[in-house]
């Protein structure tokens, strides 16, 4: 069938075809069924959500799926929240059992994110055929406690090196079917974002009391205190708006950079998420957010989803029948549903 | 009937055209010239999520069927027994407002009364003695954090005791209850610690105006100590902060204010329905003793006037009743 067409080099661009007003009823019965059964069908709502995510995504003739069985999220979901219960009671009472636990889990971060990789990679599909992540635990050690200890003791200043190194192992232990994904990425390019984020953090606080000590002045000089407080409100706004999009500016360029220099075989990928688009994304879905009281987070969602699947393509040079899979079990899903309830980000920028 | 289908064999990526037909239960579709029976008795089958999309027959070796088809896909979810129950819940507005209305009743009824009745059945179900044994450690985090030496006098402890002995001879289950005296950096204040402890404030001893007041705030720490409150705010607060996150679970951290201001106020106003528990047993005690309920409203506006109270939205976040409202209710 697609032999022929799929020898010639071509660009794909990746489709999402969901709508806000048909995953709104699936959100909200979502909702309310894991409310009536006291959380347990959030394991349910969790494959529902990310199927109607997943298979409304293609590209190509081929779209995505996922495949975990509910029953195992359920598990690890248990497993997870009697942790954090026993977190709960015992840092009030005993402090000293919920340190160890946190000092546990801690230790335990780089086995939980490969394991909640493995879950989540070998659960998703793509033209029928399962990805996949390598159980490289000893990398993940290395990996996040070393980079982790070097940005540590340079006080920050080589935190670029740490988040290359995991995108880099994320990538490189990544594979669809056998094949594996590869990170030609260098180290140079995070360091520039992360300066130029600094340096405007930096103008940003200096322009600020610049601004507020002017109003300050000017304030006092007419005697008008209390319009210089409103002012002062007024200029603080724009200042949070600067600092949350300074965030997505950090997040932007380095999806953008991490795909771009993502192999897959001879196929590349090509990411442009802008800046701009994307923080008046965050800003209105926000808004929207607040003020419908909840009611607007599935058409938040899907908005942004859309926005990044039209801004990815994928430069196709190999025939999808080359990839063939890899005979490995599902994994468990404990590793990410513990790190989700510690709050330990399980997810990385790839 | 006839279907147009799509076959994956699970090993390699892409798919090969077939036509699939359905004759009993049985799913018949020719591969590579070799013609294929399938039980439907015998595979999985998966409805899209959605109104429309892929419908999924997994087949032995990880290979699968995959087929557009509505009616198809509903046949073979009939003949498995499998009902769409959910698929059609999500198919329609009128059941979308429906899920709407018992979202917000259930979790409205779940955090009100849900909560706080699991909570105090599980409280009450752990022996007194536990009780009394968790509380050693939260005395020491106090006092590194609030307290310092008490610096009142031998005859002002006495009294203050005296009274304290009073409440305690109130009920058996008392005996193991004990007042502890330090000086604060918090102000006039008295604290319930678990483990039955009492403890009152220097400052406190110093505002009020006479034995009386002393006696109903004791009372009222005695109060929170009877009702396993410290037991009962933990399990509360752990149960409603789980159940916030597992309905707002899935959104973004820059949304995360979503989950963290609900968590709040429901905290704050677990920490108010005790506040009214302990009270109405202070209010109890003062009656059986023939003491006017008004002092502990006297010292509430005293200490007022100390601190001042905001009145208004930030009420919502406050973790005791405005003292007007304490004031009228008994």
């Amino acid at each position: 069938m697609d032999e022929k067409a799929s020898t010639e080099p071509r660009v794909a661009d990746i489709r999402f075809t969901g709508t806000a007003s048909e995953y709104f009823k699936i959100w909200i019965v979502n909702i309310a069924l894991t409310v009536l059964t006291l959380g347990i069908y959030s394991a349910w709502a969790k494959v529902r959500k990310l199927r109607y995510f997943y298979t409304n995504t293609s590209i190509e003739d081929g779209h995505f799926d996922y495949h975990a069985k509910p029953e195992a999220i359920l598990v690890g979901r248990l497993i997870a929240v009697g942790l954090l219960l026993i977190y709960f009671a015992m840092s009030q009472y005993l402090p000293i059992v919920g340190l160890v636990i946190i000092v546990a889990v801690l230790l335990a971060i780089p086995l939980l994110m490969v394991r909640a990789r493995v879950f989540h990679l070998r659960n998703t599909s793509y033209h029928g055929l399962r990805f996949d992540f390598q159980r490289n635990y000893k990398d993940a050690f290395i990996t996040i406690y070393g980079g982790g200890l070097l940005a540590a003791v340079t006080l920050g200043l080589a935190a670029p090196t740490a988040i290359y190194l995991r995108n880099k192992f994320a990538a490189n232990n990544s594979a669809y079917g056998k094949t594996p994904f590869e990170f030609n990425g260098e180290q140079i390019e995070f360091y520039k974002i992360f300066w130029k984020s600094v340096g405007l953090g930096l103008i940003g606080i200096v322009g600020y009391l610049v601004v507020s000590l002017v109003v300050g002045m000017l304030g006092a000089a007419v005697g008008a205190g209390a319009v210089a407080v409103v002012l002062q409100a007024i200029i603080f706004l724009p200042l949070l708006v600067f600092y949350l999009s300074l965030g997505i500016y950090v997040q932007v360029r380095q999806r953008n950079y991490v795909w771009n220099t993502t192999a897959l075989g001879n196929n590349r990928f090509e990411s442009n998420l802008s800046v701009r688009k994307m923080v008046i994304l965050y800003v209105t879905n926000l808004f929207a957010i607040v003020f419908s009281l909840g009611l607007a987070v599935p058409w938040a969602q899907i908005r942004l989803a859309k926005y990044r699947a039209e801004q990815t393509q994928v430069h196709l040079a190999d025939d999808w029948k080359r990839y063939v899979a890899s005979r490995a079990d599902e994994g468990s899903s404990l590793g990410e549903e513990i790190g989700e309830a510690f709050d330990v980000g399980v997810e990385l920028a790839f | 009937m006839q279907v147009e289908a799509r076959y994956y064999d699970g090993q390699t990526a892409g798919s090969e055209p077939v036509t699939v037909t359905l004759s009993g239960s049985q799913l018949h579709f020719v591969l590579d010239t070799t013609a294929q029976f399938v039980d439907v008795q015998q595979v999985s089958v998966t409805a899209p999520v959605g109104k429309s999309g892929t419908w999924v027959v997994e087949l032995a070796e990880g290979a699968a069927l995959h087929f557009d088809d509505e009616e198809l896909g509903i046949r073979l979810a009939g003949l498995r027994g499998q009902s769409g129950f959910v698929r059609r819940l999500e198919s329609a507005w009128h059941y979308a407002l429906l899920a709407l209305v018992v979202s917000i009743v259930s979790t409205w009824a779940l955090l009100t009364y849900g909560v706080p009745y699991a909570a105090r059945q599980v409280a009450f179900a752990l022996p007194a003695s536990l009780m009394n044994s968790l509380g050693d450690d939260s005395m020491e985090v106090l006092d590194e954090l609030m307290f310092s030496t008490s610096e009142l006098s031998a005859e002002d402890k006495r009294r203050v005791e005296d009274l304290f002995a009073d409440i305690r001879s109130s009920n058996a289950d008392f005996a193991a209850y004990r007042l502890e005296f330090r000086a604060s950096n918090i102000g006039p204040n008295a604290f319930a610690v678990p483990g039955g402890v009492v403890v009152m404030t220097d400052e406190l001893v110093e505002i009020a105006a006479s034995d009386a007041e002393i006696a109903a705030v004791l009372a009222h720490e005695v109060g929170h100590l009877y009702h396993r409150h410290s037991l009962r705010i933990l399990l509360q607060d752990s149960a409603s902060a789980l159940l916030i996150a597992s309905i707002t679970g899935d959104l973004s951290s820059v949304t995360a204010l979503s989950a963290a201001v609900p968590t709040m106020l429901m905290r704050a106003k677990y920490s108010r329905d005790f506040e009214r528990e302990a009270d109405d047993f202070a209010f109890a005690y003062l009656e059986s003793r023939d003491i006017s309920t008004d002092v502990l409203a006297e010292l509430l506006y005293r200490i007022e006037g100390n601190t001042g109270e905001d009145e208004g939205v930030s009420s919502w976040f406050s973790t005791h009743p405005p003292t007007r409202e304490r004031v009228n209710e008994r």
